[in-house]
């Protein structure tokens, strides 16, 4: 069970959208199946460390770009 | 999650095509899930009949009547069930990735107690059911037959019930 104070919010929805990748060419990319990426995005599954490094190194940003354990801001929001 | 081989390139493409509609989302795996347990629930039921009935002409005709029912339910509910997990439980473990994996994990960890609980209840309830007279302790050997095959149906088809059961709603698909 994956509680709120374990929760680990991601981009990798919005990375995806703004560089044009299918969630079946990114699961193909990483080598998992796609609807693993649909729960990764969701929320409701918590990659391995691995995984998530691969996933950072397929958008070539750093792993702290795509994963934080508190909300991302809105994107136009003034607090960055 | 690479096949390794033509075999495992076969497997992968059976249990990727696509689910019917009806059993595609948890409310239609969980149905899945509720016939499977009356399928196994109908074994059991099959084992009780025969151990208070056998050897009768009754005995015969409603094992074979109640195998018949599961042999076909069962065989359709394993099929649809395995389709909609995409092979969680079936497939071989490096066709599967990390949360398939682990998913596949927490199945037979629930499976494995519910299993123990199962073969606890069974323990007690045979014992209970046998006679105090060692002289006329007989059971059918047909309810015998049964019993284990209902156990060994149980301990087999649990790990895909829990894991259609407790399997999320899939993400919706975006290409």
């Amino acid at each position: 069970m994956t509680t709120e104070k374990e929760f680990v919010h991601n981009r990798i929805a919005v990375l995806r959208a703004e560089r044009g990748v299918s969630r079946r060419e990114l699961a193909e990319a990483l080598g998992v199946h796609y609807q693993t990426v649909g729960y990764l995005e969701r929320g409701e599954y918590r990659p391995s460390l691995h995984l998530a490094l691969r996933i950072a190194a397929y958008f070539e940003v750093p792993v702290e770009v795509v994963f934080s354990l508190t909300p991302f801001p809105r994107l136009g929001s003034t607090n960055t | 999650m690479e096949p390794r081989n033509q075999r495992d390139v076969k497997m992968l493409a059976r249990i990727q095509r696509e689910v019917p509609a009806r059993y595609a989302d948890q409310r239609g795996r969980r149905r899945l899930v509720v016939t499977g347990a009356v399928a196994l629930g109908l074994l059991w039921v099959n084992t009780a009949v025969s151990w208070v009935l056998a050897p009768s002409t009754t005995a015969m005709v409603t094992c074979f009547v109640i195998l018949a029912v599961v042999t076909l339910a069962g065989a359709w509910a394993g099929s649809t069930l395995s389709l909609s997990t995409r092979g969680t439980v079936g497939l071989p473990a490096h066709l599967l990735d990390e949360r398939q994996a682990k998913e596949r994990l927490h199945g037979h960890a629930t499976a494995h107690r519910l299993t123990l609980l199962l073969l606890f209840v069974t323990y007690f309830v045979v014992m209970m059911a046998l006679p105090d007279d060692e002289q006329h302790a007989g059971i059918p050997s047909a309810a015998l037959v049964l019993l284990f095959a209902a156990l060994i149906a149980t301990v087999a088809a649990l790990p895909s019930l829990v894991v259609a059961w407790r399997m999320p709603d899939p993400p919706a698909d975006d290409d």
